[in-house]
């Protein structure tokens, strides 16, 4: 109970210092003032006009009544307007979330799905050539930086043979099952493989492990099929570190995929991020940061609490 | 409502520089006409002559006889992500491609050049041009049912008088009031005699905005970006950086346009992306200023297009002229930078030799151009590194400067070629300094650059440069003006205010290009070129030529549609 | 060995080595033929980096400054040599008008549009990349290291707030704190036109490696901090600072040498994601990140301009983590990352 207790305090003082942060970064970027200003873009004439605007965003206030009003506004989902556009930074975020967590759920998909037929083809001939193929292959993808692997990917796909779309829309499933499939298609991929190659290697190698034990040698005694043993006894004592991983990623992967999301032209919460920035939306960079941030922090405790009441010596181990 | 006050008009100069740059951002294809829309006038008035080769200027209007019907969706260089309201949209070439589908100007320029009522019934001056009475044209409601007339004009233009970008380009104006005797009559007083004011009532001055969803936006944000006006596609929805759509308005009181049921618009920033989506059937038209785009159509058999070169803008680098102690203030080093560019070279391979050299302000269709402004559009290295050693020879030191890009490829590829121009005209050395669209704005604002690489200067008259150049909007650096470069001219101020007191055309013709031949004795600005614009499509869409519109008078629309890269929505219909 | 090693930079998974000694003679030979290409590719990349002022095989103009350290970037821009392919690119042709006798391919990687020969840039670019790569890894383990250090040998509640501290860094997506930094922080605009320059990318880059760092070294320190010498000293009265150092710091340093390596390959390809978000360093320095961003637009026309720098990222990338892989492999590492 103790080691929860910790998480849970823990997590508090992470979300603390997270939003206060966040809530006070804006006024330490540089020309902020007029940086809100020319992105409001309305009729500032007077001195007043242009202190309203900036009371609006409490910016020259002290830096706890800052907080509080960003606090306040983040509980109760008053997000405001963006300044540029006039679209609710609530609406603004929720678009992006969407399409953020359909990559983040497809790519998850496609991983566990590539990565865990092949480990098990490669730990049971482990050292066959298969498995060096994979393996290598793998270390190939891991090594590939997703930037990179969306231009290669991209030249092939769209500017050579034209199968997929250069520019990917957000296109609903049910309006247009293949559209959708085609739109989504390289995105996936491109956030899939080095994704599959990590898991790969990692229940590859757990299941090595389970395969020299003894259990397993006792039901190859026994003259069980080869599927039988890899899917019914190795497979699921060698789950745990991908799960382990695969959970992780989940944070990771809804704020991560901002590369792949504008080199695709999606807008996810990562690019939203980006175009953000660049264009001084800064009550949208901060939220969306914000938002991300407690995803991530939260997934993460839920992991631990998991990972906690699955193996107890975790709780004797981290509570140090 | 921020109503007509007049105080403080300094920092009104924001929105103006936005639209400018906004074009910037999108200068992989193109650029955009940030200056023309600033100033609310954006208008054509020239001969009918182009001067690009381009063949297809101004085709015919489409014979066959247009169906109803259909979809069009169009690839634009920019999104606008701005408030929808006139007065405070932030108006490039893209932003009036939407702009026209959901409201109407008072005015449109009609094929004698000269403004046409098209949204007003009239727009008659006094004898000496300082009232203007404009009358709304009877039974035309705006799509939330709201009558147009008046009031609503006095609304909307009023609006203008306070806003940031378009309140700079109405500072003459008095007022503007209902006529008593005539609800439907708005009366607008200038301060001087102001001959050209029809012209800024074909721009973004002249979209009338419903005044029911005006005073609503003012109490509710959100609903800025849902616009309601009097055109002929009704608001539909707006995503920004997504797309913006718009259905049939039934009761357009200009039948019988629309043809189209519905048009989209789905912003596509990458002129070489947009080619590819239109080839790959995402989009159905495109419109681009990229070199590359425009020859690939130009021979291409699958698709159709038209090219507009007339009043467009000029692309060029801006100078700071008169900073402190640098060497840009020393006229020497500008016409030094000015001798040693090559801009032939670099409009043969970045833009395939589609834009025409510019060697002033005024596109050959602009008052005030001459075929020898004596601006040199041939690279001369030696006497640009004569220049540059005399000037070193009374200023010892190294001769270092920064010149200022966006963060866009093609950009960055010029201003590499001009470091290397420069520096073998014997500059120590020359940064290039990339920043980031929001902060770009600002830094011209301010003044805070050396040499800084910018699109204007599109529209008809010179009057509508009148703040970029005058002396009155050249502040302090660190303070917010239009006047970027900080020129403080005696002599182009003279001018200015001439121009914009008189109304013959002879004068005024002498006049611009007086000022065309004083920007390149000092080399104030570096010119680049003159934009092409092609608006590319595929076959089956028809009416893209402004010749298609016929103005209520019967007159048709003036080529160019206006603004250059832009086409009339209503006018489009696809056939069968 | 290396083909099968594993400890990789996104994984951190460290099996698999248990398992893998009762290999065959062959596949050690390659494994050893693959870390020795490794080394033979960065020993060049570093060499020319360093050297591309001086070097004859890179391309520059630098003879126009008295000290070649000052020239970063100077590759004479040429429009008549835009957008050629590579000399043995024979399936591919430029867009751009061949005025003259300029040949139609030029160069090992080509040209891009100012006619830069991508080669020398991806040469200068590297400077650039590695030099991010290393000073954010080194500052990340001064600190991480020293927060690890401390953590692991104090204990009790100093641990618990650094550990709070990792986790507050943990707690936001690792590129979109960074970008957060570069993006808002990264150019004053205060007073002049300013571009982008190397130390907030840094600082992004240094604030991105330290948890991870912190959290690798504590966990060793504390294995270390239980074991007999270190009792024994302790026992002597020798001050902490001295255990800290002679004891227990020898002992980390492998893991975090190896660490620094595979740590070094994560920062080049952050430092390239956020160029390529256009939030790098700004041109005229070239990263790779920025190339190949530049040379997208142009996919169709120029392949060459953004795939040639992905290939040398990429295999930079590549050799790293095959010699980190080795390295762990050698030290039996057990990998702590995020």
């Amino acid at each position: 109970m103790r080691y929860f207790g910790q998480k849970l305090i823990q997590l508090v003082i992470v979300v603390f210092v997270v939003t206060f942060v966040v809530s006070l970064a804006l006024g330490a970027i540089p020309n902020a003032e007029e940086r809100i200003i020319a992105s409001t873009g309305q009729g500032v004439f007077t001195e007043e006009d242009r202190n309203a605007i900036l009371d609006e965003v409490h910016l020259r206030d002290p830096a706890v009544v800052q907080y509080g009003y960003f606090v306040k506004d983040l509980v109760t989902f008053d997000w405001g307007v963006t300044f540029g556009g006039n679209q609710s930074v609530r609406s603004s975020i929720w678009d992006g979330l969407q399409i953020s967590l359909r990559l983040m759920v497809y790519a998850q998909l496609v991983a566990l799905l590539l990565a865990i037929p092949l480990a098990l083809l490669a730990a049971y001939r482990n050292g066959g050539v298969f498995d060096r193929v994979s393996t290598t292959v793998s270390f190939g993808f891991i090594s590939l930086p997703n930037y990179v692997l969306a231009t290669v990917l991209g030249l092939l796909f769209t500017v050579r043979w034209k199968i997929f779309p250069a520019l990917s829309k957000n296109v609903g499933f049910f309006e247009a099952p293949f559209d959708h499939f085609k739109n989504f298609f390289l995105p996936t991929l491109v956030l899939a493989l080095p994704l599959a190659a990590t898991y790969m290697r990692l229940l590859r190698s757990d299941l090595i492990n389970t395969l020299q034990s003894d259990f397993i040698t006792t039901a190859r005694a026994k003259g069980l099929s080869t599927s039988h043993i890899l899917f019914g006894h190795a497979l699921r004592p060698s789950l745990f570190s991908l799960l382990t991983a695969a959970a992780v990623n989940v944070g990771a992967l809804v704020g991560g995929s901002v590369v792949v999301e504008t080199a695709f032209n999606l807008n996810g919460l990562g690019r939203k991020t980006v175009v953000g920035i660049f264009s001084s939306e800064f009550r949208l960079v901060q939220i969306t940061v914000v938002v991300l941030a407690l995803v991530y922090v939260f997934i993460n405790f839920l992991a631990d609490i998991v990972y906690g009441l699955l193996d107890p010596r975790v709780r004797g181990a981290r509570s140090v | 409502m921020k109503s007509a006050s007049h105080v403080r008009r300094r920092p009104g100069v924001l929105i103006g520089a936005i639209a400018v740059s906004f074009g910037l951002l999108a200068a992989a294809c193109g650029g955009d006409d940030g200056g023309s829309s600033s100033s609310g006038g954006d208008t054509t008035a020239a001969p009918a002559e182009t001067t690009a080769p381009t063949p297809a200027t101004q085709p015919p209007a489409d014979t066959e006889t247009p169906v109803p019907g259909g979809k069009l969706v169009m690839g634009l260089e920019a999104d606008t992500s701005s408030p929808w309201t006139p007065a405070a949209m932030v108006c490039a070439i893209s932003c009036h491609m939407v702009a026209r589908t959901v409201y109407d100007t008072l005015m449109i320029p009609g094929s004698d050049n000269q403004p046409q009522p098209y949204l007003a019934e009239s727009v008659t001056p006094n004898a000496d041009f300082t009232e203007w009475r404009i009358t709304a044209r009877t039974g035309v409601k705006f799509h939330d049912g709201t009558d147009f007339d008046g009031a609503a004009i006095v609304d909307n233009i009023s609006r203008h008088q306070s806003a940031l970008l378009t309140g700079t380009a109405l500072l003459d104006l008095a007022s503007i009031e209902v006529d008593p005797a005539d609800p439907m009559t708005a009366v607008a007083t200038t301060k001087k005699p102001w001959a050209t004011f029809p012209w800024f009532l074909t721009g973004q001055i002249g979209y009338m905005a419903s005044p029911t969803w005006l005073a609503a936006s003012d109490a509710d944000a959100t609903l800025q970006s849902q616009p309601v006006g009097t055109g002929p596609f009704v608001y539909a929805d707006y995503k920004p950086n997504e797309y913006y759509k718009g259905t049939k308005n039934a009761d357009y009181w200009n039948a019988p346009y629309p043809y189209l049921d519905e048009i989209e618009f789905i912003p596509i920033t990458d002129g070489l992306k947009r080619r590819d989506a239109l080839k790959a059937g995402d989009i159905d038209v495109l419109h681009s200023g990229n070199g590359e785009v425009i020859t690939e159509f130009r021979e291409s058999s699958d698709f159709e297009s038209i090219e507009i070169t007339k009043n467009g803008e000029t692309a060029y680098t801006l100078l700071h002229v008169t900073k402190e102690g640098s060497p840009i203030a020393d006229r020497r080093v500008r016409c030094a930078m000015a001798h040693a560019t090559d801009n032939a070279t670099v409009n043969e391979v970045v833009s395939f030799g589609v834009n025409q050299l510019a060697n002033g302000p005024f596109s050959p269709d602009q008052v005030g151009y001459l075929e020898d402004s004596g601006y040199p559009l041939v690279q001369d290295m030696a006497k640009a590194q004569e220049l540059i050693a005399e000037y070193k020879a009374e200023n010892p030191g190294e001769l270092k400067i920064a010149l200022a890009t966006t963060t866009d490829a093609t950009n960055l590829v010029i201003a590499n070629y001009q470091k290397g121009w420069w520096e073998e005209a014997g500059m120590d050395e020359v940064t290039i300094d990339q920043i980031d669209q929001a902060n770009y704005i600002v830094t011209a604002l301010l003044g805070n650059f050396e040499v800084f690489q910018w699109r204007n200067h599109g529209g008809v008259d010179l009057d509508q440069q009148y703040f970029w150049w005058h002396s009155s909007s050249s502040l302090d650096v660190g303070s917010l003006a239009l006047n970027f470069g900080r020129i403080k001219d005696a002599a182009l101020d003279a001018l200015l205010e001439e121009n914009r007191a008189i109304t013959d055309p002879a004068r005024k013709q002498e006049i611009a290009e007086e000022v065309n031949r004083l920007f390149a004795t000092e080399c104030y600005n570096l010119w680049g070129s003159y934009q092409v614009w092609m608006i590319a499509h595929k076959p089956e869409f028809k009416g893209f030529a402004a010749a298609n519109l016929i103005l209520p008078g019967g007159m048709e629309a003036l080529e160019g549609s206006g603004i250059a890269g832009t086409f009339y929505p209503s006018t489009i219909w696809k056939a069968g | 060995m290396s083909e099968t090693l594993t400890p990789t930079p996104s994984a951190g998974d460290d099996a698999g080595t248990s398992a893998d000694t009762q290999k065959p003679t062959k596949y050690r030979k390659r494994g050893q033929v693959a870390k020795w290409l490794s080394i033979v590719w960065l020993v060049f990349l570093v060499f020319t980096a360093v050297g591309a002022s001086w070097l004859p095989y890179v391309k520059h103009s630098c003879e126009q400054f008295a000290e070649k350290a000052d020239c970063r970037t100077h590759v004479d821009p040429n429009p008549l040599l835009s957008e050629r392919p590579p000399f043995w690119a024979t399936f591919s042709d430029t867009t751009r008008p061949v005025v003259g006798d300029a040949p139609e391919r030029v160069g090992l990687f080509g040209t891009d549009t100012n006619g830069f020969d991508i080669f020398s840039r991806s040469m200068f670019g590297a400077r650039n990349s590695l030099l991010i790569g290393a000073m954010s890894i080194v500052f990340g383990i001064l600190i991480g290291g020293t927060l690890g250090l401390i953590a692991g040998y104090v204990g009790k509640r100093t641990d618990k707030v650094i550990d709070t501290i990792m986790n507050i860094f943990l707690s936001f997506p690792a590129l979109l704190l960074a970008i957060f930094i570069v993006g808002f922080f990264g150019s004053s605009g205060a007073d002049e036109a300013e571009s982008r320059s190397i130390g907030p990318i840094i600082l992004a880059l240094v604030i991105l490696s330290i948890p991870p760092i912190a959290r690798l070294v504590r966990a060793n320190t504390m294995v270390y901090a239980q074991r007999e010498f270190v009792l024994a000293a302790r026992s002597l009265g020798a001050k902490n600072g001295r255990i800290i150092a002679r004891e227990i710091l020898p002992n980390v340093m492998p893991a975090m040498v190896t660490f620094a390596i595979t740590g070094m390959a994560i920062l080049i390809v952050a430092e390239g994601a956020l160029a390529y978000l256009g939030l790098s360093v700004s041109a005229p320095t070239p990263t790779w990140g920025s190339m190949i961003f530049g040379g997208q637009q142009k996919l169709e026309t120029a392949w060459w301009m953004a795939i040639m720098p992905a290939v040398v990222l990429f295999l930079t990338v590549l050799a790293i983590n095959l010699l980190g892989d080795v390295l762990s492999e050698k030290f039996r590492i057990k990998e702590a990352i995020g």
